[in-house]
C-alpha cells in the first residue's frame, strides 16, 4: 500500500520531468524555508501538529531539514530530512516532497511510567504541496500527504506471585502510526 | 485554453480542475482518445503556464483524501516473556546451598554493610560477597549460593537469610566456609506456598528457575493477566529493590531503607507482606520465633530506631515500641494514600517517600513527607516534597540522601530537620534504588550496578567506584 502510494506520487513527477527541459537548465541557490501547522487524521483520531523546514532550493529542488512537534498517538519531535521536486504545472506552485528522519518521542504526563523505558522511532510523510504563487516568491502553502511514525516502550520489573521466585515482568510495545497529514502555513 | 469536456462532470473554466478532470478524462475516456492527447503536447501547454487557483477549490481538493482516513490503521505488536517454572526438591536445594565461587552480577537485590564487607543480594539466588576496605576499588570474594533468598541481616558473624519460607542461619567468621546450619521452616508464609501441608523438606517442591521464551501478539490480543504468567499480583515496586536494615550496634551490619529483616538487640525483627515477626537470638545459630503480629496486607518496609521499629505499609507508617522485645507493641500510626513507601526516622522526625507506578502499590503520588513523630501516638504531617519516583533513602548527620528513581540520587540539607532542601542531584546512574549513608561513603544500588560515592566534602561529592552487572 506504502509503494503503491508512493509510485502514484512519483509518477506525475516523472513524466513531466522529461518534458521540463527549459527549466531544468535553472539552478539559481537559494534560501528555503516552510513552516506549517496543521492536522494529523487516523485511527487514532486527529491531532495537532506544528513543523518547520529549512533549506536550499536549486531550481526546481529543495532539500532541507526539518523539525515540529507531533501530537498523533504520543507526542514526539520528528526531526527529519525534506526532499522536494516542484512540478513543471502551474508555474511550480505544486511539488511533490518526501520526508524521513528520527521520532523523538516526547511523552506527557499522563504517558509516563515509573518502570518503562521510552523508545524513539522513525517518520516518514510524502505529498503534495501547493503553494498560492503571487508577485512575490513567498506565500502560502497548503501541504496533504501520507504520513506515518513509530514508537515504542519497555517494562521491565519484578513481581510478586503465588509461588516464588517470581518471575522477572519484560515487555515490549512497537507501534506503528499510520495518517494523512493536512498542513497550511508560509513558505520564505 | 481548451477546455475539456466530460459528460460526469461540469465544465470548469480553473485550469486546476482542467489538471484534475484530463487525469479523471483518462481514466474514463476510450484508451483510442487518450492516447491521442497524451501525444498532442500542445493540449498539456496550459499546465506549464502561470495560473491562478481558487483557494476553496483547492481546500475541498486537498480535504478528499480525508474521507478515507478510515481505511488507516495504527498497528500495535506487544512482546512479552512466557516464564516456566523448573522444580527441585527442597533438601536438594539446600545441599548446594553454601559459598562458592563469584559469578556474574545480573539482578541486585538488596545491599547490605558488614563491617568491610560488602553484601549484594542477588534476587533469589543468593549473595554477592565483596571485600569494600578500599570503597574505590571493592573486591569480588565469592557467592553465597541462596535459592530463595531476598532479606539478609548480619549478627555477631551470624547472617540470617530468608529462603522460601523458610529462615537460614549461616556462620560468616570464615566467608568461604559460610554454609547454613538451621533452618526454620515456614516462619515467612507470604508468597510462599512450596510447604503446602508438607513436613518433610524431601516432599516440598520448589521453584529454581525459569525457561523463558518470547512471544509476540497483537495488544488486543494481550489482557491483564496473561502478560504474566504464574502472577497473581504484579509489582512489588520495580526491579531489584529490597534493602535491609539494622540496628547500629556495631557487630551488627547496615541497610537501607527498604529492608523486610532489622536487627535490634538480641531480636530479628522480619516483614513479609502482612505479618510482623520476632525471633530471639541469643542462641545466635538457633532463632526463636517468639511473636508474629498480622499487620494487614501491603508491608513493605522495617526500620528500627531508638528502640522503636517503623514499618512501611501500603497506606501509612506504623510505630511499634521493643519495650517488650518478644513482642512489638503498636504505638502510632500515621496514614497517607495508597503507595509505596519506604520509611526512615530520626529524632522527631520521620521521612516517607511516596511512590507510584507499582501495581500492587497502587497510588500515584511521588513525594517525600516529613513527619513530626514527637509524639508518637499522634504523627503528623509537616511538609510534602514532590520528587519524581522516590524510592530509598538514608540520612547521615545532616544530609539526607534518597533515590528518586531515573532522577537520580538526590541530597537534601536537612539541618532544619523539618524543612529539607534540595542541594545536588546526581544524574546518570541508572533507575536508583536504595542508598545506605555511613561513614562519609554512600552505597547506591541502581539498575546499572552499585554505586559508591565519597561526601566527606558536601560541596564536591564525588564517585569513587561502580560495580557494574554482569
Amino acid at each position: 500500500m506504502r509503494l503503491f502510494i508512493l509510485l502514484l506520487l512519483l509518477f506525475p513527477f516523472v513524466w513531466l520531468q522529461a518534458q521540463d527541459s527549459s527549466l531544468a537548465r535553472q539552478h539559481k541557490i537559494s534560501f528555503s524555508s516552510v513552516t506549517q501547522i496543521g492536522l494529523l487524521e487516523g485511527q487514532a483520531g486527529l491531532a495537532f501538529q506544528v513543523q518547520t523546514v529549512n533549506g536550499i532550493a536549486v531550481g526546481p529542488w529543495q532539500l532541507g531539514l526539518g523539525t515540529g512537534i507531533d501530537k498523533y498517538g504520543v507526542r514526539s519531535v520528528p526531526v527529519f530530512v525534506q526532499a522536494q521536486y516542484g512540478l513543471p504545472v502551474l508555474d511550480r506552485s505544486f511539488s511533490v516532497y518526501l520526508d524521513g528522519g528520527r521520532s523523538f518521542t516526547w511523552p506527557e504526563q499522563s504517558l509516563q511510567r515509573a518502570y518503562a523505558t521510552e523508545q524513539n522511532g522513525w517518520y516518514w510523510d510524502a505529498g503534495l504541496q501547493y503553494q498560492f504563487k503571487g508577485k512575490r516568491a513567498a506565500g502560502p502553502v497548503f501541504s496533504l500527504g501520507y504520513s506515518g511514525k513509530t514508537y515504542g516502550w519497555e517494562e521491565n520489573m519484578d513481581v510478586q506471585c503465588v509461588r516464588a521466585p517470581c518471575p522477572g515482568y519484560h515487555t515490549a510495545y512497537k507501534y506503528i502510526y499510520r495518517r494523512i497529514s493536512l498542513k497550511a502555513g508560509i513558505k520564505l | 485554453m481548451t477546455a475539456i469536456w466530460h459528460p460526469l462532470v461540469p465544465v470548469y473554466s480553473c485550469r486546476l480542475n482542467n489538471l484534475f478532470y484530463s487525469f479523471i478524462s483518462i481514466r474514463f475516456f476510450t484508451l483510442r482518445r487518450a492516447t491521442e492527447r497524451l501525444h498532442n503536447l500542445s493540449a498539456f501547454k496550459f499546465l506549464l503556464m502561470p495560473t491562478r487557483v481558487n483557494p476553496v477549490q483547492l481546500l475541498v481538493l486537498l480535504c478528499f483524501p480525508l474521507l478515507f482516513t478510515s481505511c488507516l490503521k495504527d498497528e500495535c505488536r506487544n512482546k512479552f516473556t512466557i516464564y516456566q517454572p523448573v522444580y527441585k526438591s527442597l533438601s536438594s536445594v539446600r545441599k548446594e546451598m553454601g559459598f562458592t565461587q563469584a559469578r556474574k552480577m545480573e539482578r541486585p537485590g538488596k545491599i547490605y554493610q558488614y563491617g568491610a564487607y560488602l553484601l549484594v543480594n542477588e534476587l533469589w539466588k543468593g549473595i554477592h560477597v565483596f571485600d569494600n576496605t578500599n570503597p574505590a576499588s571493592p573486591r569480588k570474594l565469592g557467592f553465597i549460593n541462596i535459592l530463595g533468598n531476598v532479606d539478609i541481616a548480619i549478627r555477631n558473624n551470624v547472617l540470617y537469610a530468608d529462603s522460601y519460607s523458610d529462615l537460614a542461619v549461616i556462620p560468616v567468621s570464615n566467608w568461604t566456609e559460610a554454609k547454613p546450619v538451621t533452618f526454620r521452616n515456614k516462619v515467612f508464609n507470604d508468597g510462599f506456598v512450596s510447604w503446602g501441608n508438607q513436613t518433610n523438606p524431601d516432599s516440598v517442591q520448589v521453584i529454581v528457575d525459569y525457561v523463558e521464551r518470547d512471544t509476540i501478539v497483537d495488544c488486543a490480543t494481550y489482557t491483564t493477566w496473561s502478560r504474566c504468567p504464574n502472577c497473581m499480583v504484579a509489582d512489588a515496586g520495580g526491579r531489584p529493590v529490597f534493602v535491609n536494615a539494622a540496628a547500629a550496634a556495631p557487630v551488627n551490619g547496615v541497610g537501607g531503607s527498604m529492608a523486610r529483616f532489622t536487627m535490634v538487640n538480641d531480636y530479628l525483627y522480619t516483614v513479609t507482606q502482612s505479618e510482623l515477626s520476632a525471633f530471639q537470638v541469643t542462641d545466635p545459630l538457633n532463632p526463636v520465633k517468639s511473636s508474629t503480629q498480622n499487620l494487614g496486607w501491603g508491608i513493605e518496609t522495617i526500620y528500627p530506631f531508638q528502640n522503636k521499629l517503623f514499618v512501611g505499609s501500603n497506606t501509612g507508617m506504623f510505630i511499634f515500641d521493643l519495650g517488650n522485645p518478644a513482642t512489638p507493641a503498636r504505638q502510632g500510626a500515621f496514614s497517607h494514600v495508597r503507595s509505596c513507601d519506604p520509611v526512615i526516622a530520626d529524632g522527631f522526625t520521620a521521612y516517607v517517600t511516596l511512590r507510584s507506578g507499582g501495581t500492587m502499590c497502587g497510588g500515584t503520588s511521588n513525594q517525600m513527607d516529613v513527619i513530626n513523630i514527637n509524639n508518637l501516638q499522634t504523627p503528623f504531617l509537616v511538609k510534602t516534597i514532590a520528587l519524581q519516583n522516590p524510592h530509598g533513602l538514608s540520612k547521615d548527620g545532616n544530609r539526607l540522601f534518597v533515590c528518586d528513581g531515573l532522577a537520580g540520587l538526590k541530597i537534601f540539607d536537612v539541618q532544619d530537620e523539618r524543612d529539607p532542601k534540595l542541594v545536588q542531584t546526581i544524574g546518570g546512574l541508572g533507575t536508583t534504588y536504595d542508598v545506605i549513608a555511613q561513614d562519609k561513603i554512600a552505597l547506591v544500588v541502581s539498575d546499572q550496578g552499585i554505586f559508591q560515592f565519597d561526601y566527606s566534602n558536601l560541596q564536591a561529592i564525588k564517585q569513587i567506584s561502580k560495580i557494574n552487572l554482569n
